[in-house]
């Protein structure tokens, strides 16, 4: 059967006041459908160091701490309050609405098709893309902090290098089957 | 002035037309390097709607009073894309680190949750909620109920607390409270059949209600009733006319005007209601 699925990157900003201020992911949320089949899966970053580091202030981490039960909700939320009749842009659409201060969606993937067997594949292949994306993510958000660094004092370039195994708990859950009818035939 | 569009946090250029769907985005520019969120985008036919003109006027009386509502500045957005606004305003982002009530109520309803936080959070909440409550009541405020994101916690550089309160634009009796559910509850627009002395109840989180300080609305309440007229007379005719229709302006004068002394009983009874508080 063939997944289509989208991500969404949510990102933690340090300073919303500072329009040059850093942000880093912390969360990466995969909304995708199939004929009959529904899926989500998301992973966060586990906020240890980042409080240990003097970086989080205890809310900041208290939040980010809760990041997966709060993607879950959004994704039941978004997909019963209508019935099922969204589509996957339309939940990660709804979630980037719904995050727009210190923790936002960074970034929304095109949508793409994967080819899985049957519903426990699509959930296997969830897990992974979730972590690949998140990994990605802030491997780009480092490199680029680690640019911007060179001109700065060291104590003051704040991130962390890719997190090691085991810093990005997952959850995939089984969503009913949704989808909003008509839509624009992709090719993929 | 000159505006980078689609400042999100952490974003640059560009951003996708689908941001802000009801119709804002966060914006700065390189003259002032701070961060602002620029609304509105649609735009509303007719000379009754004056979204930017409510945001400012009402910003601006809370200033006069102490409430937590941003700074706004009126904004002519020229580059704006064809069919959007161009009368727009912008509300300046105050704090480093903020999140909205939705993800801050839960330390509200369940303190063991965590009482460091709890703490931190109750620092603020009485005293700016009933501030906020007062101001709402006297703008018939229709947006405030538990709306998860029109009102935001924030952490200013040394992590104090302050709640900041939102998002004004059908305030002041737009037409929006021709809207059945607010008709029902005797929600007029201002501008038919001086619709401002309807005494409503301002829709606001019950859980703040509960924690508001009673000292402090009473003071508030004070404060508006007090407000000179000559104030309101400026701050509303400061207006330029293309983001205030001279006729709405007149009306605008005589609700806050009007106003000032009819809401002491509904918001006391609307606190007599909500129990708790000091
Ligand atoms: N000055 C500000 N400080 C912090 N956050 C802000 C500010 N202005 C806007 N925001 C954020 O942007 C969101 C949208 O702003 P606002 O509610 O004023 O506009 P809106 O047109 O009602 O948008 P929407 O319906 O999409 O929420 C707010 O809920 C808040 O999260
Ligand atoms: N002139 C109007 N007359 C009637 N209803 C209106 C009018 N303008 C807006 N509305 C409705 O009022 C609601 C709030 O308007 P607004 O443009 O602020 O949307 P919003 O910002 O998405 O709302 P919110 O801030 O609650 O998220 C919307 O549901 C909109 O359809
Ligand atoms: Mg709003
Ligand atoms: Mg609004």
């Amino acid at each position: 059967m063939r997944l289509r699925y989208q991500t969404a990157v949510v990102s933690f900003c340090l300073d919303l006041t500072d329009p040059r201020g850093y942000s880093i992911p912390v969360g990466v949320l995969l909304v995708g459908q199939s004929e009959g089949l529904g899926v989500a899966a998301a992973t966060a970053l586990r906020t240890d160091r980042l409080v240990t580091s003097g970086f989080l202030d205890p809310i900041s981490s208290e939040i980010i701490g809760d990041l997966l039960a709060l993607l879950q909700a959004h994704v039941n939320e978004a997909i019963q309050a209508n019935d099922g009749n969204v589509d996957v842009s339309d939940v990660l659409l709804s979630l980037r609405s719904s995050l727009r201060n210190s923790l936002y969606v960074s970034s929304i993937s095109p949508e793409q098709c994967e080819e899985v067997a049957d519903p426990i594949g699509a959930q296997t292949f969830a897990t992974g893309s979730v972590l690949r994306v998140l990994r990605s993510a802030i491997i780009t958000s480092s490199n680029q902090l680690r640019e911007r660094a060179a001109s700065m004092e060291e104590d003051e370039a704040p991130y962390l290098l890719e997190p090691p195994p085991g810093y990005l708990p997952t959850a995939s859950w089984p969503v009913p089957p949704f989808g909003a009818g008509l839509r624009d035939s992709h090719p993929c | 002035m000159a505006v980078a569009y689609g400042s999100q946090p952490g974003r640059r250029g560009t951003d996708s037309p689908r941001e802000g769907e009801a119709g804002g985005l966060y914006v700065t520019r390189d003259a002032v390097p701070r961060r602002a969120y620029l609304k509105p985008r649609k735009r509303e036919h007719g000379p009754f709607g004056c979204r930017a003109a409510r945001e400012k006027i009402v910003a601006d009386l809370a200033r006069d009073l102490g409430v937590a509502v941003p700074p706004v500045l009126l904004f002519v957005r020229h580059d704006a894309p064809q069919g959007e606004e161009t009368s727009c305003c912008v509300s300046l982002v105050l704090y480093g680190r903020q999140f909205p009530w939705h993800q801050i109520k839960r330390w509200v309803e369940d303190p063991t949750q965590s009482e460091r936080i709890m703490e931190l959070v109750m620092r603020d909440l009485p005293v700016s909620a009933a501030r906020a409550l007062v101001l709402n009541a006297w703008v018939m405020q229709s947006e405030h109920g538990d709306h998860p994101h029109n009102i935001v916690f924030g952490l200013d550089s040394d992590g104090g607390p302050h709640f900041v309160y939102l998002d004004y634009a059908l305030a002041l009796g737009h037409r929006f409270v021709d809207d059945p559910h607010f008709r029902a509850l005797g929600w007029r627009r201002w501008k038919d059949e001086e619709g401002w002395k309807a005494p409503v109840t301002v829709p606001f989180p019950p859980l703040m209600l509960q924690h508001v300080s009673r000292s402090e609305v009473d003071a508030t309440l004070s404060r508006v009733e007090d407000f000179p007229e000559g104030e309101v007379q400026a701050v509303v005719g400061r207006i330029p006319g293309d983001y205030l229709h001279e006729q709405e302006r007149d009306i605008l004068i005589a609700g806050l005007v009007g106003r000032r002394r009819l809401i002491r009983a509904p918001l006391e009874r609307q606190l007599m209601g909500s129990g708790g508080g000091t």
